[in-house]
C-alpha cells in the first residue's frame, strides 16, 4: 500500500482524547492521511463538563449539536458554582459578560465603588448567565446584538462514554480505522530516536509516520520524556467518582463544592448525576473519601465508587520527534475549572496547525511545546488561585494549598487585581476576562482601589444604573424556559 | 482618609507638538467633565519634530474616541488616505512590495490563504502574492474607497490610515483640547523641583519665574526627556546594535502628481528615505547611520531624489534608537520621543503615542501613583516597543542588498533572539508567530517576509487536504475579483476632492 500525502498516523488509546484527536485529524486532513486508532487502556467513564470553546470544535467536525446532545444524555452548562471554598461565600463562574462597561470602564470597577460605599450586592447578580442559571433556566445566545441574551455562551455536560461513541462513529465514517490492542513494545530508530512502529501483544506491528500518545497518565509512548511535577503547587492527587440519581430540575451548572477533605464536583446529566471528591491520598483514606463524596447525595449514590489517580504536572515536551502526547499523557491539572476537555481540544488544534512536515525543522515542535506549556500553565495558575484564596481551615489539604508557592505570572496577576482591579491577560489564555473577575471577587479578592475614572459618575447614578441592570437581568431570566424544558 | 484627597487634581503636560497635543486631547476627551485640570506648557521657541506624518489604521479609533469629524479633520490637516507602505529596493535593488492594511485572501478549508498560495506557487499556479490583496492593487492603481460595511464582501477586507501634516494635526488637537478646558501656557522650563520625601516632581519653573505644580506630569518634551531623564535620571536602553540609524534629514517638496494612497520607504546606501504625499506637498526624509554617510552627503542625496522643488533647507534630527528604562517613573509618564525612539519605517511613532495615552487612561492613577499601576503600564509599553523593534529589524535583516558597506554590515549583524525564532518558524513552514499584546498581525509579517524574498522551505501540510486544482481556481478567482473591485474604486485624488479637499473649502 502506498503512503498517502500526509502519511500514516497511529493514535494509541481509546478514551476521549484519542477519539477527539482521531475525529479532528480525519476532518482536517480530508482523507490525505491514513489514521489508525489502537484502542487500549481504560474506557472513558463519568461525565465531562466543558467550556463554550468546545462548540467551535464541534462546528469544525460538522457535528449537529441537537443530535449530539440527544445521543450523549447531555445537559446545558452556563457556568460553575463554587461553594464552601471560604465559609459563607459562594459564587458562579458563569459564561458571558459581567455587567456592562460604562463610559469605557469595566463594570467591576463600578461594583467595587458601590461595595466601598456599603452595598453588598453579590457580583453574580450582575452576571446574566449566573442569574439565569441560579433560577434553573436556560437560553442560548440571542443573535440580535441589542438583546442582553446576546452576551451569553454555553458549554455542555456530556456522558464521556457516549461522547466517545459519537466521535468514534464520526471518525470511522471519515475513514479512520480502529481495532483493540495492547502495546507490547515501542520500537525506535536507533539513530533518530523516532518511533518506527508499535508492536502489539498479538504480534502486529503498527507502523506510522506520526504516533499520538493518548494513553493518559500511563504515557506508554512518551513516558521516557521528563515530567514536570506540580504536586508542590497543587495538593490533590486522587479522586473518587460516585454516580447518583438524576436530581430533578438541576440548574445548568457544574457544582464545585469544597469540603474538609478536598473539593466535590456534581455534573448533572439527563439520566444521572456524576459526582465525586478530589483529595490527597496522604491526608484522606479512600474510605473517608467515599464517605465525604457520598455526603449529601440523594440515596447515597448508585453503584461502586471508582478511584482515579491524579498527577498535576506536565510533560516537559509534548511533541518529541514523531511522537505527540495529547490529554493526560501530556499533562494534567485537577479539574475544578473544567478545562480538561479544553486542554485536549487545544492540543488537537495545535497539532492541526503545526502538523509535522516531512523534512520539517525542529522549530515546529518547539512552537507546539511552547504554546502547549503556556496553555496548561495558565490553567494551572487558575487552579492554584482557588487554593490560594480558599478560607477553609478545617482540613490539612487547605493549609497545603494556601501555603504553596505561587508562580510569578499568577502572583503578578493577583497583585494587579488586588491593587486596582486590573485583569492581566497573557498569551494562550483558556479563561476569559469575566471568568477571572468572577473568580477573584468570588473568592473575596477585592480591588483595593477602583479605576478613578469611575468617579466621573455620581454614586447615585451608578447605583441607579446598577439597579436597572439587575432588574433587566432578573426579568429577562424569569421569562426563559426552565433548563429541562430547554433541552432538545 | 477621604477619597477625594487621593484623586489627581492637576495634570501638567510638558511640551506641545504631536505627542503633547494628542495627550491633551485624549485626556481631556475622557476627563473633560471631571474635576481634573489639564495644563500644557510649551515654548514657541522650541521646534517640534513632527516626523510622524504617516499613520496606521488605529489612528481612526483615536479620532473616533475624540469624536472628530473625518472630513473636517482631513481638510484641516491636508490629509490623504493611506492603504499601506511601499517598500522599494528592500529585497533586491529594483524590487518593490507594499505592506498593506488588510489581509491576503481568506482561509480555504480552515487553512490560511498564504499556505495555499505557497503550494500553488510551488506548482507554478500562482502570481505574486501582492495580486491577491485589494488594498495593494488599489494602491498601485492610485485608487481609494472606504471599506465596505458588508462583512461578506471583498470590499470589507482592508482598513486605511492617513498621511497628514503632523504640525497641523497638533494645531487641530490644540483647538479641540482648549475647547475642553485644557489651558496652554507659553514658556520655557528652567527648573524642575523634586519633592524631598519621595522624589516625585513637585513643580516646574518657567524662565518667567512662574512655578507650576501638578500631581501628575506627562513628559512630551521630546528626545531630551526634560523630566523623565534630566530630572528623574530614569535611564535609557540603547538598541542601536539592532537598529543603527541615528540621524535623519527632512525636507518638504512640491507635489508634481496626484498624491498616492500610500507612503513610500526606499532603501538607500546608508539607510532609507521616506516619501509621504499630502494634499498640498510631499514630506521627505532620509534616515541614515552617521558612521556611513555625512550629514552633507545625506542632505544632497535626499534633495537629489525629490519629486518637485524643495520647499526649505533640509532639517537634521539626531536620535538614539531605544526606549526609556521606565516609561512611567514616579509621577512622570513619558509619551512620544521622550519615551523612546523607533525609526518611522512602519509609521509607528504616532501609534506609540496613541497606545501610551490609551494605556495611561486604563491605568489612570491616584495621586500616589501606585507602583502596581506603573509596573503594568511599563509592562504593556515594553511589549509594544519590543514587538515593533523586532518587526523593524526584520526589514534590515531580510535584505539581499550588498552594494554598500552599510548593507553588508547590516546583513551580518545579530538580531534579537525573539526575531530569530519567528523567522525560523516562517522559513520552515510559513507560520507567523501570534501574540496577544503588541502591534503587527499576520498580514504585516507576511507582507515583509514574502516581499523581501524570505520564502518558506515548505508549507502547512494541511493545505494538501484541499484539492490543488480547486485551490488554484479559488486563487485565480480571488485575483480577478481583487482587480475588478480595485478598478471600480474612484481615483484617490478624486475621492479626496469630493470628500475632504483642503483647496477651495478651507
Amino acid at each position: 500500500m502506498t503512503v498517502p500525502p500526509l502519511g500514516r498516523v497511529a493514535i494509541i488509546g481509546g478514551g476521549v482524547e484519542a477519539w477527539m484527536t482521531a475525529a479532528g485529524l480525519a476532518r482536517a486532513t480530508g482523507g490525505q492521511a491514513r489514521i489508525r486508532v489502537v484502542e487500549t487502556g481504560p474506557a472513558a467513564t463519568g461525565a465531562l463538563s466543558t467550556l463554550p470553546s468546545l462548540r467551535a470544535f464541534h462546528a469544525l467536525l460538522g457535528l449537529d449539536e441537537t443530535a449530539l446532545m440527544a445521543a450523549t444524555g447531555a445537559t446545558y452548562k452556563l457556568g460553575s458554582r463554587f461553594s464552601g471554598w471560604t465559609p459563607g461565600l459562594s459564587f458562579c463562574d458563569a459564561f458571558g459578560e459581567i455587567g456592562a462597561n460604562l463610559e469605557g470602564v469595566g463594570f467591576h470597577h463600578y461594583w467595587t465603588r458601590l461595595r466601598q460605599a456599603g452595598d453588598v450586592t453579590p457580583l453574580d447578580d450582575y452576571s446574566l448567565a449566573a442569574v439565569i442559571a441560579r433560577l434553573g433556566r436556560f437560553s442560548p445566545p440571542d443573535p440580535d446584538p441589542r438583546s442582553p441574551l446576546s452576551t451569553l455562551a454555553y458549554g455542555l455536560h456530556l456522558d464521556a462514554a457516549l461522547y466517545v461513541g459519537v466521535l468514534r462513529g464520526l471518525a470511522l465514517k471519515g475513514g479512520v480505522a480502529a481495532s483493540a490492542g495492547e502495546v507490547a513494545q515501542v520500537i525506535r530508530d536507533s539513530e533518530t530516536g523516532n518511533i518506527t512502529a508499535v508492536a502489539l501483544t498479538d504480534g502486529e506491528r503498527v507502523e506510522a509516520e506520526l504516533f499520538i500518545d493518548c494513553t493518559g497518565p500511563a504515557a506508554r509512548l512518551i513516558g521516557d520524556e521528563p515530567f514536570e511535577d506540580w504536586s508542590a503547587l497543587l495538593p490533590a492527587d486522587r479522586a473518587v467518582r460516585i454516580t447518583a440519581e438524576a436530581p430533578r430540575d438541576a440548574p445548568p451548572l457544574t457544582e464545585i463544592e469544597a469540603v474538609a477533605d478536598g473539593w466535590r464536583w456534581r455534573i448533572p446529566l439527563r439520566d444521572r448525576l456524576d459526582s465525586g471528591l478530589t483529595y490527597r491520598a496522604g491526608l484522606t483514606t479512600d474510605e473517608a473519601a467515599v464517605k465525604a463524596a457520598r455526603a449529601g447525595l440523594p440515596g447515597q449514590g448508585l453503584g461502586e465508587p471508582q478511584f482515579l489517580s491524579l498527577r498535576n504536572g506536565r510533560r516537559t515536551r509534548a511533541m518529541v520527534g514523531n511522537c505527540v502526547a495529547i490529554g493526560g499523557a501530556a499533562g494534567m491539572v485537577e479539574a475544578m475549572d473544567c478545562a480538561d476537555v479544553h486542554l485536549i481540544q487545544s492540543g488537537v488544534s495545535r497539532l492541526i496547525a503545526l502538523f509535522p512536515r516531512p523534512g520539517g525543522a525542529a522549530v515546529a515542535a518547539q512552537e507546539y511545546n511552547r504554546l502547549g506549556a503556556e496553555t496548561i500553565e495558565r490553567v494551572r495558575d487558575r487552579a492554584i488561585l482557588h487554593y490560594r484564596c480558599a478560607g477553609r481551615r478545617d482540613g490539612p489539604i487547605w493549609d497545603l494549598g494556601r501555603e504553596a508557592p505561587v508562580p510569578e505570572k499568577l502572583a503578578y496577576r493577583i497583585a494587579q487585581f488586588e491593587s486596582r482591579g486590573r485583569v492581566v491577560m497573557y498569551d494562550e489564555e483558556t479563561f476569559l476576562e469575566p471568568s477571572w473577575i468572577a473568580a477573584f471577587i468570588g473568592h473575596g479578592v477585592l480591588p483595593g482601589r477602583y479605576d478613578p475614572l469611575v468617579d466621573r459618575m455620581p454614586v447615585e447614578r451608578i447605583r441607579a444604573t446598577a439597579e436597572r441592570m439587575r432588574a433587566i437581568f432578573r426579568q429577562t431570566a424569569e421569562r426563559l424556559p426552565t433548563h429541562a424544558e430547554a433541552l432538545p | 482618609m477621604d477619597k477625594r484627597d487621593l484623586a489627581i487634581r492637576r495634570i501638567v503636560i510638558v511640551g506641545g507638538g504631536t505627542a503633547g497635543w494628542m495627550t491633551a486631547a485624549g485626556l481631556s476627551a475622557v476627563l473633560g467633565d471631571s474635576a481634573v485640570s489639564i495644563e500644557l506648557v510649551e515654548s514657541a521657541e522650541i521646534g517640534t519634530v513632527g516626523v510622524g506624518e504617516a499613520t496606521v489604521p488605529h489612528i481612526r479609533n483615536f479620532n473616533a474616541k475624540l469624536g472628530l469629524d473625518e472630513a473636517d479633520f482631513m481638510r484641516k490637516t491636508q490629509a490623504t488616505y493611506k492603504l499601506g507602505i511601499e517598500f522599494r529596493d528592500w529585497g533586491k535593488k529594483g524590487e518593490s512590495y507594499i505592506h498593506p492594511f488588510g489581509a491576503f485572501g481568506q482561509a480555504i478549508g480552515g487553512v490560511a490563504f498564504h499556505q495555499h498560495w505557497l503550494r500553488a506557487r510551488a506548482r507554478g499556479q500562482a502570481d505574486d502574492i501582492q495580486a491577491y490583496s485589494l488594498p495593494i492593487v488599489a494602491a498601485r492603481l492610485n485608487r481609494f474607497a472606504p471599506p465596505s460595511s458588508d462583512q461578506r464582501s471583498l470590499g470589507s477586507t482592508f482598513s486605511y490610515a492617513y498621511q497628514f501634516d503632523a504640525g497641523l494635526y497638533a494645531q487641530y488637537l490644540r483647538a479641540y483640547s482648549e475647547a475642553r478646558g485644557v489651558t496652554r501656557t507659553e514658556g520655557k522650563i528652567q527648573d524642575v523641583a523634586l519633592r524631598g520625601e519621595d522624589g516625585f516632581v513637585e513643580a516646574v519653573t518657567l524662565e518667567s519665574g512662574q512655578r507650576i505644580e501638578a500631581d501628575l506630569f506627562i513628559d512630551c518634551s521630546g528626545f531630551r526627556g526634560l523630566l523623565i531623564e534630566q530630572a528623574l535620571k530614569t535611564g535609557y536602553e540603547d538598541w542601536t546594535q539592532w537598529l543603527p540609524c541615528d540621524r535623519a534629514a527632512a525636507v518638504p517638496c512640491d507635489s508634481i502628481e496626484p498624491p498616492t494612497p500610500y507612503t513610500r520607504a526606499t532603501s538607500d546606501e546608508a539607510g532609507w528615505r521616506w516619501r509621504i504625499p499630502l494634499q498640498h506637498r510631499v514630506g521627505n526624509g532620509y534616515v541614515y547611520c552617521s558612521s556611513y554617510i555625512s550629514d552633507d552627503e545625506a542632505a544632497r542625496v535626499l534633495v537629489s531624489k525629490l519629486d518637485g522643488k524643495a520647499q526649505a533647507d533640509p532639517r537634521f534630527l539626531r536620535f538614539t534608537t531605544g526606549r526609556r528604562k521606565k516609561q512611567w517613573n514616579r509621577n512622570v509618564v513619558a509619551i512620544g520621543l521622550a519615551s523612546g525612539f523607533l525609526e518611522p519605517l512602519e509609521s509607528t511613532s504616532i501609534h506609540l503615542i496613541q497606545v501610551a495615552i490609551t494605556t495611561l487612561l486604563e491605568l489612570f492613577p491616584e495621586r500616589g501613583c501606585a507602583g502596581a499601576d506603573q509596573d503594568e503600564y511599563n509592562r504593556v509599553m515594553d511589549l509594544e516597543f519590543e514587538r515593533i523593534r523586532d518587526f523593524l529589524v526584520l526589514h534590515y535583516h531580510a535584505t539581499q542588498r550588498d552594494d554598500s558597506p552599510f548593507w553588508r554590515d547590516k546583513a551580518a549583524a545579530p538580531i534579537p533572539d525573539s526575531l530569530a525564532y519567528k523567522m525560523e518558524l516562517f522559513r520552515d513552514r510559513g507560520m507567523v508567530v501570534k501574540y496577544r499584546d503588541g502591534f503587527f498581525l499576520e498580514p504585516s509579517w507576511l507582507a515583509v517576509y514574502l516581499g523581501q524574498n524570505i520564502l518558506p522551505r515548505g508549507y502547512d501540510p494541511m493545505a494538501d487536504s484541499i484539492d490543488p486544482d480547486e485551490a488554484a481556481r479559488k486563487l485565480a478567482e480571488l485575483k480577478a475579483a481583487v482587480r475588478r473591485t480595485a478598478e471600480a474604486m474612484p481615483g484617490h485624488q478624486a475621492f479626496i476632492e469630493r470628500f475632504c479637499g483642503a483647496r477651495g473649502a478651507a
